[in-house]
């Protein structure tokens, strides 16, 4: 999205981190262990200020688990999460207070995110009351002119949510997250609930304020051609996991991970003259209770090797800035000798 | 190709605080035998009622004031309530969106499917359940025998849209309507489900099928023709190569260049400005109007009629004549 | 106001918010009827016709006449007085009740299903034992151990109502606390005092208002039946449940005595239902799917 994001400050940096949720203890048997579910099972990346870095799985992969980590509204269960060289990771509630002015959140779903029995005004000046931003009386000035840069008419500060369309409240929801003047938007699925038409209104409106606030983006998506419009690089996840990240267009042009590339040929591309017959992908997106043993994508993957059954493959460098973890990427003679295909 | 499905201004309002309003207004068009067609728009533009209108699943709220919906020679419409149950199912089926809701939590899927053999081809169990574990793999669900005595709740969400397509392929119906069938999954799984449709339209070229849908990618990999929807009318219809390469409405325009899919380079993604018009209140003359980037004088006074632009390509616009 | 148009991909009938015009008629039919009654109950030393506790010897069993439109009893009590007096009794009973079970299910409900855990647990379990008992049998009990009149009735009848306030309340709570916006005004700041009690509750208090409506039928019911049984109001006072058992001897001669307090007492519990009914249907925030 901006050239002058690669070399800026480090804003977000993310190391091993992993979020277990226990599921209910079964009733007999006591000396069964509890079982987890990993959504989040080791994932590491680093996001510098201006940039927008995609979040790209199915469900069940854990992003959005990932996104509410960063914004501590989940306390991850290991490793850590630097933002601006401080470790947030286990934060007091003191510091949290704080650091919620610095990164926040946009929703998916339009008709939920926004509190039915508020006014958009109500909702808009509740942050800026909280956190005591500018003089009492200057704060109505303050919602208008929220709802200004977001191209809402300061009549909407009257209105109720359910007097507003989907896209009209998505910008509201984007308002509310702008309020506090944060360093970091965690959006998750911003724009997957809206139709065609209002999706680009909403990128755009998103591509101008990150211009406009140097604003950094964790965009959280399943929708790869979002992705490839509005991002500077993209992490793709499975199972908990990163498979393989890298920037954007490298990732569209040489996908390495086989998950990688199955996503890609699995989207329907709008245009009938590219009509692709391949084999899609077989199986389901596994459960996180049960995930498989090794690399996790080794059930459904067509290149599965027998020692993907039993080691989950680390990172592999293909080019500056991409990586993907796949047995098939490792280069080292012994490898090579076993049949895995360099490249 | 055949045709088996002739709608002819198929038009149905809702009634709400008490007013109405037309969400499907006086739709047209035809569907042949071995054909995909899909309808294509956004929300609130009337598609997914025009698919309920055609099976006649309005809420009691809504009525059809006007139009005729011709299966092979007979007109749904005028059917009583007794006689459309019959045909419903049978000869007209429907796949719903949202996989998780469309099969009964309280019954075995293999019942499921039973229960519609029985009721629309007279089989007894037995034969029934053969059939439905036929029909299972049919839509590429292994072990088909051991799976008609599972629940809905035991399979995923793709697997269930299977089942469901399963059972309205039960009766082997001449239309089939397919209302957003993956909007609901997975992009992997979306593949699989689309490839599935894929092989039934080759297979089963008696069969028309109606694609309701606001994602463009799966019109352009599966639809031999299209028909653009925009506030209750079919602004454009055409072979999907035409519609996609090209698009003569300036909406079917307009959004086709907002895919980001499409979009050139990183700048700003062409959007169309506004909002698609409240059903209760249409702009005059054309509805696109007040958003169009080629609007002119005539176009609040007028409404456009479709024109044919070439053979099988219309498209409701001022632009191409009145 | 206008309804919004949508552009969200979901499914498309224009969003109603009002039910339908037969619905309503029913909550209309009901909330007309209903106030009729507090009406009455409220004016009931204004408009009933004459004292219902004076008798008049001369004139027992009259049937209905001019003078005493529902006719007399065997006191020579007017029954149409009685019966508005009956009416503040069982209006005093149900809006007591009422207020007492919203006092204590609110709060209740609301720190269970938002702290969850151990202050759920030490709260819903004494509710759980509460439901267990059948209601008529615990304010029987109750009313035993702490003894006969209205005031009492009201404090019986909330207590046995409270446990399905409480669960109501927490199960209402549960829903919206999982909802994006509480998730969205946490991550502006907000403390958890200001998430419970400006977004979750007023969210959340549908449902306990429903409850609130069918209560105050069912708080009716109870108090005229436990007056019939003698353990509720005590005469003098009047009460519908206290004529039904007066006029149970001499029903076959003056059924005037028992047939207007038993329609009385039919027609508040039907009109509050009706309106607990029309409520729920507004109220409810799904709209019409097809």
């Amino acid at each position: 999205m901006n050239p002058r994001a690669m070399n800026s400050e480090m804003l977000l940096e993310v190391l091993d981190l992993r979020k277990h949720f226990p599921v209910a203890r079964r009733l007999l048997g006591g000396a069964g262990s509890r079982k987890m579910v990993r959504a989040v099972d080791g994932v590491s990346f680093s996001l510098r200020r201006g940039e927008t870095l995609a979040l790209v799985g199915e469900s069940g992969c854990g992003k959005s688990t990932l996104g509410r980590c960063i914004l501590r509204l989940l306390e991850p269960t290991q490793g850590e999460i630097r933002f601006r060289g401080e470790d947030i990771t286990h934060a007091p509630a003191g510091r949290l207070r704080e650091l919620r002015r610095r990164i926040q959140i946009i929703f998916q779903d339009p008709y939920a995110s926004l509190n039915p029995r508020m006014t958009i005004g109500q909702i808009l000046r509740e942050p800026l009351d909280i956190y005591n931003e500018g003089p009492s009386a200057q704060r109505s000035r303050m919602v208008t002119d929220l709802l200004s840069r977001v191209g809402l008419a300061p009549r909407y500060s009257h209105t109720y949510p359910h007097q507003l369309s989907g896209g009209q409240r998505q910008r509201v929801g984007i308002a509310a997250a702008l309020a506090l003047e944060p360093e970091l938007i965690v959006a998750d699925e911003p724009v997957s609930a809206l139709d065609l038409s209002v999706q680009a209104q909403i990128l755009n409106l998103l591509a101008r304020l990150q211009q406009e606030y140097g604003l950094s983006f964790l965009l959280i998506s399943h929708d790869l051609g979002v992705v490839r419009h509005f991002s500077d690089r993209v992490a793709v996840m499975y199972l908990g996991r990163i498979v393989e990240m890298a920037p954007t267009e490298e990732l569209f042009v040489n996908p390495r991970h086989p998950y990688t590339q199955a996503l890609l040929a699995s989207i329907p591309q709008p245009d009938p003259r590219l009509r692709a017959d391949p084999l899609p992908l077989a199986g389901e997106p596994p459960s996180p209770l049960d995930p498989p043993a090794g690399c996790h994508f080794h059930p459904r993957c067509p290149h599965a090797m027998p020692r993907c059954r039993e080691h989950s493959p680390p990172h592999y460098d293909v080019a500056a800035g991409h990586y993907a973890s796949c047995f098939l990427l490792d280069q080292t003679p012994a490898a090579a000798a076993a049949g895995g295909i360099p490249g | 190709m055949r045709t088996l499905l002739e709608v002819r201004n198929l038009t149905t309002e809702f009634a709400t605080d008490g007013r109405r309003a037309r969400v499907v207004d006086h739709v047209t068009f035809d569907l042949r035998a071995g054909e995909i067609l899909g309808l294509v728009g956004e929300s609130g533009c009337g598609k997914s009622t025009t698919g309920f209108s055609l099976l006649r699943l309005l809420p009691s709220n809504a009525d059809i004031v006007e139009g005729e919906v011709w299966l092979d020679g007979e007109d749904l419409l005028r059917k009583s309530d007794e006689e459309m149950r019959r045909i419903r199912g049978s000869r007209i089926a429907m796949v719903f969106q949202d996989p998780m809701t469309s099969l009964d939590p309280s019954f075995p899927v293999g019942d499921q499917l039973a229960e519609v053999l029985e009721e629309h081809r007279g089989m007894g169990r037995p034969e029934a359940l053969e059939e439905a574990a036929r029909l299972l793999r049919s839509v590429g669900i292994s072990s088909p025998e051991a799976r008609l005595r599972a629940y809905p709740h035991e399979f995923s969400g793709g697997m269930r849209q299977r089942i469901v397509i399963a059972i309205t392929l039960a009766c082997d119906p001449q239309v089939l309507v397919a209302d957003e069938p993956t909007t609901a999954l997975d992009v992997t799984i979306q593949a699989q489900t689309l490839r599935l449709f894929r092989t039934l339209n080759t297979e089963r070229r008696h069969t028309g099928i109606l694609l309701i849908t606001h994602d463009l990618g799966v019109i352009a990999q599966l639809c031999h023709r299209v028909a653009v929807m925009y506030a209750g009318e079919i602004v454009e219809m055409g072979d999907v190569e035409a519609i996609f390469t090209r698009p003569a409405h300036p909406y079917t325009q307009a959004l086709l260049a907002s895919i980001p899919a499409r979009a050139r380079g990183r700048g700003a993604l062409p959007a169309i400005e506004g909002t698609v018009p409240n059903p209760m209140a249409y702009p005059s003359g054309c509805r696109f109007h007040p958003r169009c980037p080629k609007v002119f004088a005539d176009c609040p006074q007028l409404r456009p009629q479709p024109v044919q632009l070439s053979p099988g390509h219309t498209a409701a616009c001022l632009l191409y004549g009145r | 106001m206008m309804a919004a148009s949508g552009d969200v991909v979901s499914i498309e009938a224009p969003h109603r918010r009002r039910s339908s015009l037969r619905r309503s008629a029913a909550m209309s039919a009901g909330l007309v009827i209903a106030a009729a009654l507090v009406f009455a109950a409220t004016f009931a030393p204004y408009i009933a016709p004459a004292d219902p506790t004076s008798m008049d010897f001369q004139a027992p069993f009259h049937p209905p006449n001019r003078a005493h439109p529902f006719g007399t009893d065997n006191f020579g009590r007017d029954v149409l007085s009685r019966v508005l007096f009956g009416y503040r009794t069982s209006l005093l009973v149900g809006t007591g009740s009422v207020a007492l079970s919203l006092v204590g299910g609110i709060p209740l409900g609301l720190l269970a299903g938002y702290l969850g855990g151990a202050v759920d647990h030490l709260i819903m379990r004494p509710m759980d034992a509460l439901i267990a008992f059948p209601a008529i049998l615990l304010t029987v009990a109750l009313a035993g151990v702490l003894g006969t009149s209205t005031f009492v009735l009201m404090i019986v009848i909330a207590v046995v109502y409270l446990p399905i306030m409480v669960r109501t309340m927490r199960a209402a709570v549960l829903a919206v606390r999982a909802e994006p916006f509480v998730e969205g005004a946490r991550a502006r700041g907000a403390s958890n005092l200001r998430l419970a009690l400006r977004h979750v509750l007023p969210n959340a208090i549908d449902p306990v208002l429903i409850q609130a409506s069918i209560l105050m039928g069912i708080a009716i019911l109870i108090e005229a039946t436990l007056s019939f049984l003698g353990l509720g109001t005590q005469p003098p006072n009047p009460s519908l449940g206290l004529m039904l058992a007066d006029g149970r001897d001499i029903m076959r001669d003056a059924p005037w005595v028992v047939v207007f307090p038993g329609l009385a007492i039919m027609l508040a519990v039907l009109s509050f239902n009706l309106t607990a009914d029309g409520l729920r249907d507004v109220l409810d925030p799904k709209a019409d799917r097809i």
